[in-house]
């Protein structure tokens, strides 16, 4: 970059000036310790807040910056954290929004006794204007990375529903044997029941009988798993339980397993639809926010095309009293010929008269 | 790295906005946010095409005055000002530190701010007391107007009129080739390298090649030399000229035609015939109120930011009107297409409500996300739609097709004074279009036009009521042989004893005892690229020039080398694969167009060319300039 400073130089004639003047070489330093004394002291009230707000927006875009990859891509941050850090991004956002508005109301109820020069007030208009811009772009900057994240989110969430859908071929064989299971039983038996022996504790029985169901597809010429479970059950269930008492419990603990399953699959559902609407709902409040941001883009314009018609009824008026001392002066200019006329007409009838 | 003088120049006044430090780096406790931007006529010129009152906003300016307005305290905030050195400037800066209007002053000069100007700031401000409220002072270097990546000005009128005046006194037109060289400095040092000089011997362009090398060996020869590679040594011919670009220096009267030419493509046309100025255009819209016929002034802002204008600026005005449609059709379409999938409202039975849901709402958010481009995308269409509808009306109007057509075949050596004096007694043109044809053939003949024929059409422009002055004026530039196709140096001696005395003194010491010499040797290898293109003459030069090989053509020229000690020979030098044409005297859109188009497609690699001058020129004014010439020398 081109650029010379000519700084020292200018000091260095400075003091040297000042010297001829008869001031001491120390003033110099004095001055400019003065000189930073009173910058600090000018400053307004409206100009440290105004700062303090683009401190706040900056740091927000810096908070940003360090956490836009992780946030970006799935898998580096968990859903917890991006809500914490969607949460934190908002609070701020609302609060520099907040405090711009502060300002805003403070510029429109009069600037300070002392303070209300044009100059000032433009400055100060245009600061505000700055900050908005600038709160403007980081929210921007935020939404986008937002919609970035909601996208991967959704391409996980229809991937997962893809494969829930469709199972692979030895889960598929396994579905209509808990469905079969299902419909033959309808009770409800819990997968980690520990009265059922044999069965592995925990909540993997359900799974393993699934899993186990599972197994039994890779030669499809098998027996189905139906009769494999209830030969599995009966087995089992023989062993253990004696005559007409335990035949029911042999039949209840037939319909544990199909109602644990069916159960299951219930819940897995119910839990596909939350985070279905989930994501719906974060889409529309993604949405809000765009809206939010287009409608406050088109404020902007009609803000900025509101000052242009008032700069332009300002015109009006000053050309509307213009016409009005024209026509004034018109009107005059009128009034003055005509009485030159008559009098003229006067003099001539008057002169006449003198000659004849 | 190609030279990209815009983007050069914009770094640079970012740069200076945000007081001289890096924009990324945090402010000093807050001193860095909002300040006061200060300008003067000069420096007001060259910010216009680089930044937009947003843009300022940006980069923490909220009120940009200008130097002589009668501006208010503000107390709290610093001021960036950035004006063009002077005795002017620096009493107004003294007066504003002595009302204390600011907090700080950062002072910013355009070019060096000259040691007396130095001194008279500072004894001001010792003497207000005010100097320690001054944080810095800087020469910025950016005195030029940068209008696109590739062409800038310097924004200097009438220089054409200073450098050919007859009756022009010695100080004068050293002020005026002073300003040129300054402002062309100004330039070499934003790109930040030294180029080696070359122009034609004799006439401005010599003398203002001489002063530049002068001027750069002076900066070479400073501490912190404003030259990234310093003053080390030239380094071996080959290497050095592979990355030194050329500087490639001529005059105006090198080729005038090109300057009165009519155009057929878009910027040139839209230069000429409907004024930009800037990158700005100002149209008549109709408006006002309904039924009272009013028409509003209305402002288009045309650079390189718009899509439209840097895709489709070097076609053909016919295919700019197809342009228009399919870029409306397209987005005609990305709307439709916009409209159908966010607002579909078919409920499919079956479908997943659910996935229904999702999708709608996926589909209305990428219609929000999309909305800004394709709102901004309208506006450049029906900006461009605008311009292209006043350029047919004018076009219709003044059968500008005509025009351009029967200049080409001038140009080609085709027609004759038969169909200029055909089209001169129609109806069809401005008075303004009838001369800038006839001039055109006048300039453009091969051979130098018999005085019968230039009788002919000398009385067929008085009485189309065209004003004759300019043409008297290069009717003798021709005559002379100053200018045109075919010139000698004895056709030249001739021509001095015209003005006599001092002016003629002061012109031979312009023109040089050889000027022109070489130029018809260059014309007759004026090529036509496709059809209907020509090449102007500077193109053909600075083709040869760049090529680096012997060339009978341009080894005539002067050479300058800053870097290489005074009074060493021309070394031998490869090709240079960078540019600088500067144009003495002003330039326009065509010019600028022909070098481009053939630096594109250069064998066997693209070359890269930043074509600049004094001023771009509409052809009005410089038939104003060529008229005010010829009051002058007394026609």
């Amino acid at each position: 970059m081109v650029v010379l400073d000519v700084t020292p130089h200018f000091r260095q004639l400075v003091e040297q000036r000042s010297t001829q003047n008869g001031a001491q070489a120390s003033q110099g330093q004095s001055q400019q310790a003065a000189q930073l004394l009173r910058s600090l002291a000018a400053r307004t009230a409206f100009t440290k807040a105004a700062n303090e707000i683009a401190h706040d927006i900056t740091a927000l875009r810096r908070f940003l910056r360090v956490n836009q990859y992780a946030y970006a891509q799935i898998g580096r941050m968990s859903e917890a954290e991006g809500d914490r850090l969607e949460g934190e991004i908002g609070s701020i956002v609302r609060a520099c929004s907040a405090n711009i508005q502060r300002l805003h109301s403070l510029l429109e109820e009069g600037a300070p006794a002392g303070d209300g020069t044009p100059d000032v007030a433009a400055h100060r208009a245009g600061a505000v204007l700055a900050l908005s811009e600038r709160l403007g772009a980081t929210t921007a900057a935020y939404d986008r990375l937002r919609a970035l994240r909601r996208q991967q989110e959704e391409q996980l969430a229809v991937l997962r529903r893809r494969r829930r859908a469709k199972p692979p071929a030895c889960d598929g064989q396994a579905a209509p044997a808990t469905a079969s299971l299902a419909v033959a039983g309808g009770g409800h038996v819990a997968p980690s029941d520990p009265a059922i022996p044999g069965l592995p504790p925990d909540g993997h029985g359900g799974s393993d009988l699934r899993q186990r169901g599972a197994r039994t597809p890779l030669s499809p010429l098998q027996a189905p798993p139906s009769r494999g479970f209830a030969t599995l059950g009966h087995a089992e269930a023989s062993t253990v339980l004696p005559s007409t008492a335990s035949q029911r419990q042999q039949q209840v603990l037939k319909q544990r397993p199909a109602e644990s399953a069916a159960l299951h699959r219930e819940l897995v559902e119910l839990s596909g639809a939350v985070a279905q609407a989930e994501a719906s709902v974060r889409e529309v409040a993604g949405l809000n926010q765009a809206f939010s941001a287009a409608v406050a883009h088109q404020t902007g314009q009609i803000e900025a095309l509101y000052a242009e018609a008032v700069r332009a009824t300002g015109h009006i008026g000053a050309a509307n009293m213009q016409l009005g001392k024209t026509v004034a002066a018109g009107k005059g200019a009128q009034r003055t010929l005509l009485v030159f006329m008559l009098l003229a007409t006067l003099g001539l009838v008057f002169m006449d008269w003198w000659h004849s | 790295m190609a030279l990209n003088i815009r983007q050069k120049q914009a770094d640079a006044v970012v740069r200076m906005l945000h007081l001289n430090s890096s924009p990324q780096s945090t402010g000093r406790g807050g001193e860095d946010l909002y300040k006061v931007l200060i300008l003067d006529a000069a420096t007001q010129d060259v910010l216009a095409p680089l930044l937009r009152v947003k843009d300022l906003r940006r980069h923490g300016v909220t009120l940009h005055l200008t130097l002589d307005s009668n501006r208010q305290p503000i107390p709290d905030v610093p001021a960036v000002y950035f004006v063009a050195p002077g005795p002017h400037s620096t009493a107004r800066i003294v007066a504003d530190l002595a009302a204390s209007l600011y907090d700080s002053y950062h002072l910013n000069f355009s070019t060096q701010l000259p040691r007396k100007e130095l001194e008279a700031l500072a004894e001001g401000a010792a003497r207000e007391g005010s100097a320690a409220r001054v944080a810095r002072v800087h020469d910025q270097y950016l005195q030029y107007i940068a209008l696109e990546a590739g062409l800038f000005s310097l924004g200097l009128p009438a220089t054409y009129v200073d450098l050919n005046d007859p009756s022009a006194q010695d100080a004068q037109i050293q002020g005026a080739v002073g300003l040129v060289v300054e402002r062309l400095f100004c330039v070499l040092a934003s790109t930040g390298t030294v180029p080696i000089i070359r122009c034609p011997r004799g006439g401005a362009a010599e003398h203002v090649a001489s002063l530049l090398d002068a001027r750069i060996r002076e900066a070479l020869h400073q501490r912190g030399s404003v030259f990234a590679d310093g003053a080390g040594a030239a380094g071996a011919g080959l290497a050095a000229s592979l990355h030194r670009p050329l500087l490639a220096i001529f005059d105006r009267n090198f080729e005038l035609s090109v300057m009165l030419q009519h155009a057929w493509t878009y910027k040139p046309l839209v230069h000429d015939v409907l004024g930009m100025r800037l990158n700005r255009v100002t149209l008549a819209a109709p408006g006002g109120a309904p039924g009272a016929g009013t028409h509003v002034p209305k402002t288009f802002e045309v650079d390189d930011s718009d899509f439209f204008w840097s895709a489709h600026g070097r076609e053909q005005f016919p295919k700019i009107a197809e342009q228009v449609e399919a870029e409306l059709a397209r987005y005609r379409a990305a709307v439709d297409e916009l409209n159908r999938s966010a607002g579909s409202n078919v409920l499919d039975a079956a479908a997943d409500p659910a996935d229904l849901m999702a999708g709608n709402t996926k589909h209305l958010m990428s219609a929000i996300n999309s909305l800004p481009e394709l709102t901004e995308r309208k506006r450049s269409i029906d900006k461009h739609t605008n311009l292209a509808t006043h350029l047919l009306g004018a076009i219709k109007e003044r059968g500008l097709d005509q025009y351009y057509a029967l200049e080409e075949e001038l140009t080609a050596g085709k027609e004759h004074v038969e169909a200029v004096l055909k089209h001169l007694q129609g109806s069809q043109g401005t008075v303004t279009d009838r001369l800038r044809l006839a001039l055109v053939w006048l300039l453009t003949c091969p051979t130098a036009p018999l005085e019968a024929e230039c009788e002919r059409v000398e009385t067929a422009l008085a009485a189309a009521g065209a004003d004759v002055r300019a043409w008297a004026y290069a009717r003798r530039m021709r005559r002379m042989n100053l200018t045109g196709k075919s010139q000698s140096s004895a056709a030249l001696a001739d021509g001095r004893g015209v003005f006599g005395g001092a002016a003629q003194a002061q012109l031979t010491t312009l023109l040089g005892s050889s000027f022109g010499q070489g130029l018809s040797s260059l014309t007759k290898g004026v090529k036509n690229l496709l059809a209907g293109e020509q090449q102007a003459a500077v193109t053909v030069a600075v083709e040869a020039l760049m090529e680096g090989r012997p060339n009978p053509d341009v080894d005539g020229y002067a050479y300058f080398d800053p870097k290489a000690p005074i009074g060493s020979g021309p070394r031998p030098q490869g090709p240079f694969k960078q540019a600088i044409v500067f144009m003495v005297g002003g330039g326009n859109f065509l010019e600028a167009e022909s070098l481009q188009c053939w630096a594109s497609r250069a064998q066997p690699t693209p070359k890269h060319v930043v074509y600049g001058a004094t001023e771009l020129l509409s052809p009005e004014t410089m038939l104003e300039q060529l008229s005010a010439l010829a009051v002058r020398g007394g026609l």
